[in-house]
């Protein structure tokens, strides 16, 4: 039992890092971005593969901050001559690409086979517990200081240009500002979040494929944000627990219902996860911390 | 010393809405822009702005081709823009929503400085810009663009979607920029009003200007009134 629940709080870490850095795109900036997971995958990768080849676990995190940043750049100038409806399909063309990518070039990823025996986050940082539990404690670190950080960034002169950004495009390059510098700076911030969550889920797991970067991931992240309240810190953490809570709770079902096969369980469950959110968007329809329509300097 | 605009053509895509539009703006002046609906007004005053996409002609500010800088470039030369009707940042508070310009100077004096003109923001200065009355988010647009300390303003129908109670105080508003020595650009559906406090109008029909000059002898001109001002002059 306490291996599942340290499994379940180690996904709603990764969840949460990759939702603090998908709200800053979407929730304060107003950019749809539904390839999330590319980032998260190209941080995975880009930390284990350089574990793996001998390389300190920090320098692996380091890389997983910073290339997705990189990988974000490109997106980011994309955002400037797309629609946002544009973008979203674009964004999530260029997930797709980097899980094809992976499946393609063997000589590097190991191709659908995954990449097995990658050190797990005790080993990388010499910490004296489990491999899930210094997982555990690493994500607790890095979303504390991605919290601070979203926090800071959003009331400061930069969040406050992004938020008018969100707002209305117009009127802040009437007031002096290119919105697309600023454009293209969430993106990299936000990615960068994504692969630093992707690259402690990969020595979480310590063994990644492809099969696990799949649109699905980013759908995830999207419905916590929106459940919680897009453009609030608040919403994204409560959405994650509603998520999560969703997610596993829903799997306690098969005690409710003896009489139903393994097979039909699974679709029950999904039914039930549907239902849930479709109700609490109905009677929620700003998400449970209020969205940014809810106004005003509280986040 | 002044902002001056010559044969300007501007449109999107392969439509040009004004067609070879000329006027100026000198400092501590009103020139107003009038006409019907769809006469292109809006868009003379987007393309000066650098917010349409076709532009040709010239705009000239102070001695700078502005036509060759990007809209955000524009604002540094002195150039300060209140847009139409959805012209504060709705879910940024009314503090925030000047706390993004950024003036150059003391931030925090400037906002200041604006609170004490506009005492009623002052009071709202914590809640969200979207939950101001009409008239008061008309202060905010108006503070927001001092907060620049622009030397020509152009506002863009200001009085838009205001109740008439509330036209008057923004009018009262615009009389009193020639006294900071700005330079007013003012579009205006209610052109008798707006040619009553300017000091040279344009009037325009269907992007091309059918007559200009000073704003009291267009009032006074019959054709002009009963076609555009309403009713003619009494």
């Amino acid at each position: 039992m306490e291996a599942y629940l340290i499994a379940i709080a180690v996904y709603a870490l990764v969840y949460l890092l990759m939702g603090l850095g998908l709200n800053l795109h979407y929730g304060f900036t107003g950019l749809i971005n539904f390839g999330h997971v590319g980032f998260f995958a190209i941080g995975a990768y880009a930390s284990c593969l350089l574990t793996l080849a001998g390389y300190p676990m920090p320098l692996g995190f380091a890389l997983a901050l910073l290339l997705p940043a990189l990988a974000a750049i490109p997106i980011g100038y994309l955002s400037l001559r797309l629609r946002s409806d544009y973008l979203a399909i674009v964004t999530l063309g260029f997930s797709e690409v980097v899980r094809l990518a992976i499946i393609n070039e063997k000589w590097l990823t190991n191709g659908v086979q995954g990449v097995p025996g990658i050190p797990d986050v005790a080993q990388g940082f010499g910490l004296p517990v489990s491999g899930s539990v210094a997982a555990l404690i690493v994500l607790l670190i890095a979303n504390a200081l991605a919290i601070a950080l979203v926090y800071r960034l959003t009331r400061s002169p930069f969040g406050r240009a992004i938020q008018a950004i969100r707002d209305d495009e117009e009127a802040v390059r009437a007031l002096g500002k290119d919105p697309g510098s600023f454009k293209i700076r969430v993106f990299m911030i936000g990615a960068s979040l994504a692969g630093l969550a992707g690259a402690i889920y990969g020595h979480y797991i310590t063994y990644i494929t492809p099969e696990q970067f799949l649109p699905l991931v980013t759908f995830y992240v999207w419905v916590a944000i929106i459940l919680g309240g897009a453009g609030k810190v608040s919403g994204t953490i409560v959405g994650t627990l509603a998520l999560m809570t969703f997610l596993e709770g829903s799997r306690f079902l098969r005690d409710l219902l003896p009489g139903v096969s393994e097979v039909e369980m699974a679709s029950v469950r999904l039914f039930v996860i549907g239902l849930a959110l479709i109700l609490l968007v109905r009677f929620r329809p700003s998400g449970i911390m209020g969205d940014w329509t809810s106004g005003g300097t509280q986040r | 010393m002044a902002l001056i605009i010559s044969d300007l053509v501007a449109g999107y895509g392969g439509a040009a809405i004004v067609k070879g539009v000329g006027l100026s703006v000198e400092p501590g002046r009103i020139v107003a822009i009038a006409g019907t609906n769809g006469s292109g007004k809006s868009t003379l005053v987007k393309a000066v702005m650098g917010l349409v996409p076709k532009v040709e002609g010239k705009v000239d500010l102070d001695g700078t081709n502005l036509l060759a800088l990007p809209a955000e470039a524009r604002v540094a030369h002195g150039l300060g823009y209140v847009p139409q009707v959805a012209n504060v940042f709705t879910t940024l508070s009314v503090w925030e929503n000047l706390a993004v310009v950024e003036c150059g100077g003391d931030r925090k004096a400037r906002i200041a400085q604006m609170f004490e003109r506009f005492p009623a923001l002052a009071e709202r200065k914590a809640m969200a810009a979207g939950h101001l009355s009409g008239g008061e988010r008309q202060q905010l647009a108006f503070a927001r663009a001092l907060m620049l300390e622009p030397k020509y303003l152009i506002l863009d129908e200001p009085t838009a979607a205001l109740s008439v109670a509330l036209v008057e105080q923004v009018f009262t508003l615009i009389r009193e920029l020639p006294q900071l020595g700005i330079g007013v650009l003012l579009v205006e559906q209610r052109a008798r009003l707006a040619l009553e406090i300017a000091d040279d109008g344009i009037i325009l029909d269907q992007g091309s200007e059918v007559m200009a000059g000073p704003a009291a002898e267009l009032l006074e001109d019959n054709r002009m009134a009963e076609l555009y001002l309403g009713h003619a002059p009494t």
